[in-house]
């Protein structure tokens, strides 16, 4: 200190008094001197202060603790440091960042305590607020974090944050990166937003940013909300919200209503349930070996059109997703599993609700009383003549199976339900399906199949045909659409018109995708027909919309009712009226001939021919339906079968498909004289389809012997199908078509 | 009354929103089903509004709504372009914003969001 001047001492004790607190007290502890600061902060006047012990100040918050070490320390010569609480005269408070050491004489004894102090009365309440703020922020349920325009997220975020981010820390993290991570194009919207609102002035502009930037996220385990706001100084206050449990709890509440629906669903329409729920497990017990199979994707999509109208959301859920995995080839037999799985969730479910019986199948029938009584009529006159006419056992077996049919009304009043469905999924309008016919029109059972796979007609109407109710309104429509289904029987057939009054089918539309799947050539679309071009709605893998949704859009559908309907024998014509409505016109046989046996024949080679053509030959099998004409320009060979009763077979086939099957019967070997060859293959064909059809023809024709196959002058063959029992088919596939006849002789009784 | 451009490749949407902005006493002074359509419509007419689907298909150099809504500012700096968008283009609306759009409208269309384009861009 010599180096400083009297005056200079001075000057800097008044300047350093006036701002440090400051004070000398004995080694009692007894205040000697106090500064300029002191007197001022304490509130104390000088003169109540000097003489006073130091502890007039103390304040009552600081454990006594403190003081004791501080004692320690300075009575044993070093010098104590630390934060002090002093009281104020006015029993208000200061916070001191104290320094105290000892004042020796020159022997170097303890005379007293020097002490300066720093006021920091100011940090100490900012950190207090700081800190009760951060225990609010803390203690509330969402996260708010702020982060500046280099996207780093600040210090104060409140600690939900945390736990809804899934992120140990966040400070100074890119906010982009720990808010979607896993989601590059959220990321992107996100900064490519925050970059605009950085750049823009203008409020509105920033409120327009600020309402598209990603609202919604989530990462592995949580789901939550994230709302924006820019602060004045520029940064931007994110408010996360935790929103899984409401999400859980939403859906678990859905769940819930859908399960209940279900049961009342089932519960309404037990027989219908009860029945598809059968025919759907022994579906499953089916081979799943040839997932590639279309009959099996139409049976898939078939039934789950059907579940939707049950409610059975598991097994429709299962279904959709199989059906995904199929298109991408990527199905396995695990998936099968999970199937199965899927169906016995929602069966439990049922059984758990109404009991196990409910779901047993129905084995009992309403029968008329004047069935029965026709019947044992019959058996009396039977047995009294005791003759061993094997006709007569015949046609009371025949009575005895129509006692199966049921009403053909209540086949078709399933699809109300469904209608109804449809309709709410894809937000249209629509009255009630209408059902116009006579309730107590019976038929074969077969018929189910059919009539289920309208789900497909009734699905597409509502999805492709009606149009949403301000396009109605717009043409003039009434804003509701309509669905109405009327069938009568004329003669042997049935006839079903389904219209609705949606916007029809556009043809250019339906030519393009049919050249586009390569179902036609472009050189042959001019000679179609209107009605020709319509049909090609039910070639396979057809669909008029690009996108795959629970309700449509397999381009199956339609396929599998065309299917139904020609193992039923029937003929679908379509009435396209544009823009103003869709008819389809089915034509189908029920009486008697239904069961006779050149259909019962016809459907066995029916099958064998689709399994020879699809597994053998590996042709696509477009479509399979009745002729009612034979095309005499054709040459068929044909092939009779003898015994009890003499069958007559004649087939025809296309060049094309001649050479796609000499291609297989030679497997890439040299084929020498291919022409002779080809005249006599299709006899060949006929032989092979006659032959592993044989097992599957009814008892009667098990035993017959299959004659050697000839080319027969087609004036013969047409006089037999006029004057016999008969039923002609046509297969149409990739190669061209195949044409099949089957002529039952007179029995020889 | 404004005079309003629709563009929009869906005949469905075209009329339903000229359906909505007839009923709020506007004219439709055209309709176009693709960009370039609607860049040459917009020269022909020089509408009050134009009201442009984002996502259409490309025609001849016009990739989609953002390409059209470019050119349609640079004929006219001051345009008022509203974009018709669906539920995740919220990258391309802020891209079309950036561009000079003066605001969106998410699908479905329905009465109340077009009243309140209305209303914020104050068409008489």
């Amino acid at each position: 200190m010599n180096h400083f001047k009297n005056f200079d001492i001075d000057f800097l004790l008044n300047l350093y008094g006036d701002n440090v607190i400051a004070s000398l007290t004995d080694t009692k502890g007894i205040i000697k001197y106090v500064s300029d600061a002191y007197v001022e902060i304490s509130e104390y006047s000088r003169e109540e202060l000097i003489g006073q012990p130091q502890n007039i100040v103390r304040h009552p918050d600081m454990p006594s603790s403190i003081f004791k070490e501080l004692w320690e320390t300075i009575s044993s010569g070093k010098t104590w440091k630390g934060e002090i609480k002093n009281l104020k005269k006015h029993n208000d408070f200061y916070w001191v960042k104290a320094t105290i050491t000892a004042q020796r004489d020159d022997n170097g004894k303890i005379i007293g305590y020097a002490s300066v102090r720093q006021d920091i009365t100011d940090k100490k309440k900012a950190i207090k607020l700081h800190n009760q703020i951060q225990n609010m922020l803390d203690n509330i349920e969402d996260g708010f974090l702020i982060f500046d325009q280099n996207f780093k997220i600040m210090e104060s975020y409140s600690k939900n944050c945390l736990n809804i981010l899934q992120q140990e820390n966040i400070y100074n993290k890119n906010i982009a990166d720990v808010l979607f991570d896993n989601d590059k194009e959220l990321k992107e919207t996100f900064i490519f937003g925050c970059e605009q609102l950085f750049q823009t002035q203008c409020t509105d502009t920033k409120d327009i940013y600020l309402s598209l930037l990603p609202q919604k996220h989530y990462n592995h385990k949580v789901q939550y909300t994230i709302h924006y706001k820019i602060l004045s100084d520029g940064n931007f206050l994110i408010l996360l919200r935790d929103i899984t449990n409401q999400t859980e709890l939403e859906q678990k509440i859905k769940h819930e209503q859908k399960m209940q629906k279900m049961c009342i669903t089932i519960a309404t329409h037990k027989e219908e349930s009860v029945e598809l729920i059968q025919s759907f497990i022994t579906f499953l017990k089916s081979d799943f070996q040839n997932i590639n199979d279309d009959k099996l994707k139409m049976d898939l999509h078939t039934f789950k059109g059907l579940f939707a109208q049950l409610e059975m959301i598991h097994t429709i859920e299962a279904i959709h997703s199989i059906e995904t995995l199929i298109k991408h080839t990527k199905f396995t037999h695990h998936n099968r599993r999970d199937l199965k799985d899927a169906f016995h969730q929602d069966i439990k479910m049922i059984a758990d609700i109404f009991g196990h019986q409910f779901l047993s199948p129905i084995t009992f029938v309403k029968v008329e009383l004047e069935h029965i009584n026709k019947i044992i009529t019959d058996m009396q006159d039977f047995i009294e003549t005791k003759s061993d006419n094997r006709y007569m056992l015949g046609e009371i077996l025949d009575s005895l199976k129509h006692m199966k049919d049921q009403s053909f009304y209540n086949m078709l009043k399933v699809h109300q339900i469904s209608i109804y469905d449809f309709a709410k999924k894809s937000n249209k309008l629509l009255y009630p399906l209408e059902i116009i016919g006579a309730k107590d029109l019976l038929v074969d059972e077969k018929f189910k199949n059919f009539t289920k796979s309208l789900v497909h007609i009734f699905s597409n109407s509502i999805v492709h045909g009606i149009e949403d109710a301000d396009t109605r309104i717009k043409f003039n429509k009434n804003e509701k659409g309509k669905i109405v289904c009327s069938f009568d029987s004329v003669g042997n057939n049935i006839l079903l018109k389904i219209s609705d009054d949606g916007e029809g089918i556009d043809t250019n539309n339906i030519i393009a995708k049919a050249l586009e799947l390569g179902l036609v050539e472009k050189e042959k679309i001019d000679t179609l027909d209107n009605q020709e071009i319509l049909q090609f709605i039910f070639s396979n893998e057809f669909s008029m919309s690009g996108e795959l949704t629970e309700l449509s859009g397999r381009g199956v559908g339609l396929a599998s009712v065309k299917y139904e309907l020609s193992r039923l024998y029937g003929k679908v014509h379509i009435e396209n009226n544009r823009f103003e409505g869709l008819s389809f016109l089915f034509t189908i046989p029920y009486k008697e001939d239904i069961d006779n046996d050149s259909v019962l024949i016809g459907n066995a080679i029916i099958d064998t021919t689709r399994n020879f053509l699809q597994k053998d030959l590996n042709i696509e099998t477009a479509n399979i339906f009745s002729m009612d004409k034979f095309n005499t320009k054709n040459c068929y060979s044909t092939i009779q079968l003898t015994g009890f009763s003499n069958v007559v077979f004649s087939i025809f086939m296309d060049d094309k498909l001649v050479d796609k099957t000499l291609e297989f019967f030679f497997q890439g070997e040299e084929i020498q004289n291919e022409d002779k060859l080809k005249k006599s293959l299709s006899a060949e064909v006929l032989n092979i389809l006659v032959g592993l059809s044989v097992p599957k023809f009814p008892s009667d024709y098990t035993q017959l012997t299959l004659g050697v196959p000839t080319v027969l002058d087609n004036f013969i063959l047409e006089t037999f199908i006029e004057n016999n029992e008969s039923k002609l088919i046509r297969v149409e596939t990739e190669y061209g078509n195949l044409e099949l006849s089957i002529i039952v002789l007179e029995k020889t009784n | 009354m404004a005079n309003i451009l629709v563009v929009d490749d869906a005949q469905i949407i075209r009329a339903s929103i000229s359906k909505y902005m007839e009923g709020f006493g506007h004219s439709i002074i055209a309709t176009a089903g693709n960009g370039e359509e609607g860049i040459v419509q917009f020269k022909e007419h020089s509408p009050d509004l134009v009201l442009m689907d984002i996502s259409m298909p490309e025609v001849n150099g016009i990739k989609n709504g953002i390409d059209a809504l470019c050119e349609i500012m640079k004929i006219n700096p001051s345009a008022k372009v509203v974009m018709v968008t669906s539920q995740g283009e919220q990258r391309l609306v802020m891209e079309a914003i950036s561009k000079g759009a003066k605001g969106y409208i998410l699908k479905p269309v329905t009465k109340e969001k077009f009243q309140n384009i209305i209303e914020k861009l104050d068409l008489k």
